[in-house]
């Protein structure tokens, strides 16, 4: 026997040895579950993304004990996962059959986990009703195909933020944002007027849709056919690159996803950017500092006497298909989507998800914050393409084409929507 | 040994080999998993985005061996010798090793900046352009950007390695050059280079296998973009695998990219191994 040989069977034996007790002490570490049974009480599990950072996992666990204490007989286990990790989590945990019972998930991931049938269909819990308390547009994020396959829980709207001391009257049309950042570069050398994304980044395709939704185009029509390619599509498109192009309005747009504008933006380097209600947090600073003092205002439209219109985008939480406790797991997602605990939540700083928060005076006490709560009535929702990751590289792409020059913006979505239904990425596929 | 080979190398490689000849889409159970043969690799052979890839990636791997091998002799050369503040200077070599790659894609995003960025800053400074360059904004300069922190994160490597090479070269065979006359230029090619034939046969394969595969250096700081002027073979099999979650064809992808090396390895191997 050689020693190499020698060797292996000395582990082999170790293992032989050490695997039973791995599996036992596997075993007593599943007992407690056994034991809360016993106790007539169920534990489930729940999906938290982002459970390292404080603020959420604060939030998360107070919401975990308000629930226990008010159900003593479920037991809410957090499972974290870090925000970039989290779908795939999802994926290879639906496809080896054991996902979380409760899952907290970007809405737009929705139709994916779907056609894993990894999402339980809510509409047999009576969630019809409970779903009118949301606006149509709010609504439409989690609905796929006809049913609700999770709540939505996180919402934002998008607003114009502006230098209050650089402009007196924010753009309120396409045409304005032109006018008005021409106007602060000629005042204000060294300072762009506008900053937009261009960066293979998911703020890329919402920055385009804000402008495609308010031209009145749509990425997918109500059949679930491609309609990205449309005259408004291209349209807006064009004007997307223009603002860098033809205007020179703009830092090259690849450079940025919407992460860094705010970066850009406290640094006195441009006038006007889009993005959420959390970026007062990004900045650091209040709206009324003086270094750089800013408000939001409405998104604009795309020609006087139209409506403007901006892209709804949502966290949401569903429950696995497969849960052993569906009415304990709904038990906590219906908890945790009544008004009442919907609307602690949203105080942090999210915009108010159901119709009669709008109104409350938490989310109406600044000019800041009221302008995101009015932009939800004008909200479309982000589409549902059956796979995201794909789908926003198309988009991207088309984005990239358009402002590089490498294409027309006609080419780039035809492009586009030709990729999009060979991958079959349209809801209508 | 025979086991743990089988194990760990043999099995992944077929494992990953079968994925390839089926279609699976773990997003799209409803279209099922069943075995499509060849079909993944025939739709890849008649995608021209995969062509553009292999061509990149080709590229990508030549070009920054090359600037690898080129700078890290240089420095080999220079630090052979003993000096002042030698392990000084070692010690600042190895700092681009020693630093996780993608904190110095992130890092190096901000000095790419087209507006802001402080290599336009110093440029503009000695007068060597005139205007800002938006390095990560075109295709060619984003490409040749994130070739640049590949190359500075592989040099230490390539010139520690060839500093040994270096040093182990009989002192004899310069002194009898010397005393027969011969330059600089002619001990250099007549016998520091081929000296070190082993040791550069080696250095380049490791390199051009890691180059090849350099995923790091390409994501963080551009995704792949713009459009895909920066994606490559590796790149483009992490889309494909875990972002579209089409395990059959980037199960294919892995294997073209499995094939392509240890071809290009044996090829290799043959061909400069030393007699």
């Amino acid at each position: 026997m050689t020693k190499m040989t020698k060797r292996l069977v000395v582990c082999a034996v170790a293992v032989a040895f050490v695997w039973p007790a791995i599996v036992s002490a596997h075993g007593q570490k599943e007992s407690p579950a056994s034991a809360s049974a016993a106790q007539g009480t169920t534990t489930i599990t729940y999906l938290a993304p982002g459970l390292s950072q404080p603020s959420t996992k604060r939030e998360d666990e107070a919401i975990v004990t308000a629930f226990e204490a008010s159900h003593p007989t479920i037991k809410v286990k957090l499972v974290g996962v870090a925000w970039n990790n989290a779908y795939t989590k999802v994926v290879n945990e639906v496809e080896a059959g054991n996902a979380q019972d409760v899952i907290y998930m970007g809405a737009r991931e929705v139709p994916a986990f779907v056609g894993m049938r990894g999402l339980m269909d809510l509409d047999q819990f009576g969630i019809g009703q409970k779903m009118n308390q949301y606006r149509e547009g709010v609504r439409d994020l989690t609905k796929y195909r006809g049913k609700y396959y999770a709540i939505p829980y996180s919402l934002s709207t998008k607003a114009l933020i502006y230098r209050t001391d650089l402009i007196k009257n924010p753009p309120k049309t396409w045409n304005q944002i032109v006018s008005v950042a021409q106007e602060v570069m000629a005042k204000h050398p060294g300072v762009y007027g506008y900053a937009m994304s261009g960066a293979k980044h998911v703020s890329t395709t919402s920055q385009y849709f804000n402008f495609l939704f308010q031209a009145g185009g749509r990425v997918f029509d109500s059949n679930g056919n491609v309609a990205i390619d449309s005259p408004a599509g291209i349209k807006a498109l064009t004007f997307y690159a223009d603002l860098y192009r033809k205007y020179h309005l703009t830092p090259n747009p690849i450079q940025y996803n919407r992460e860094q504008l705010p970066q850009l933006f406290k640094a006195g380097k441009i006038a006007m950017f889009v993005d959420g209600p959390w970026v007062k947090g990004a900045l650091g600073v209040p709206p009324d500092n003086k270094q750089v003092p800013y408000a939001a205002a409405a998104l604009p439209s795309e020609k006087a006497g139209v409506h403007s219109a901006t892209i709804l985008v949502a966290d949401a939480v569903g429950l696995y298909a497969k849960t052993a406790h569906p009415k304990a797991a709904w038990t906590f997602l219906d908890w945790m989507t009544s008004f009442k605990q919907q609307t602690t939540h949203d105080a942090q700083g999210m915009v108010p998800m159901q119709i009669r928060e709008e109104s409350l005076p938490q989310f109406n006490n600044s000019a800041y914050f009221t302008t995101y709560v009015g932009m939800v009535k004008y909200g479309v929702p982000q589409p549902h393409a059956t796979a995201w990751e794909p789908f926003q590289n198309i988009i991207v792409n088309a984005v990239q084409r358009a402002i590089t020059g490498d294409a027309t913006p006609a080419e780039a979505l035809a492009h586009a929507a030709q990729q999009i239904r060979q991958q079959k990425l349209n809801p209508g596929a | 040994m025979g086991i743990f080979l089988a194990g760990l190398v043999l099995y992944p490689i077929l494992k990953v080999f079968w994925e390839s000849t089926l279609h699976n889409i773990l997003t799209r159970p409803d279209e099922g998993i069943y075995f499509v043969g060849l079909d993944n690799y025939i739709k890849l052979a008649q995608d021209p985005t995969f062509w553009h890839t292999l061509g990149r990636t080709i590229a990508w791997t030549t070009i920054s061996v090359s600037a690898k091998v080129v700078a890290g002799f240089i420095f080999a050369m220079l630090l052979a010798d003993r000096f002042a503040f030698r392990r000084l200077y070692l010690t600042l070599l190895m700092i681009p090793w020693v630093t996780p790659i993608v904190v110095a894609s992130v890092t190096f995003r901000w000095i790419y900046n087209g507006d802001y960025g402080d290599l336009n800053y110093y440029l503009q400074q000695l007068h060597i352009t005139s205007s800002s360059i938006a390095w990560l904004g075109h295709g060619v300069t984003a490409f040749f950007a994130a070739m640049t922190i590949d190359v500075w994160v592989g040099v230490p490597f390539m010139a520690i390695a060839l500093m040994g090479g270096i040093q182990g070269i009989p002192e004899e065979l310069y002194e009898a050059a010397s005393m027969d006359g011969a330059g600089m230029w002619t001990r250099l090619w007549r016998i520091t280079i081929p000296q070190l034939m082993p040791v550069i046969f080696v250095t380049t394969t490791l390199s051009a296998v890691w180059t090849f595969n350099s995923f790091q250096a390409i994501w963080p700081l551009t995704g792949g973009g713009p459009v895909n002027a920066t994606q490559t073979l590796v790149v483009m099999t992490y889309q494909t695998a875990f972002g579209a979650f089409d395990m059959g064809r980037g199960s294919a992808l892995a294997t073209i990219t499995f094939a392509i090396l240890i071809t290009f390895s044996v090829i290799y191997w043959r061909r400069v191994r030393p007699r």
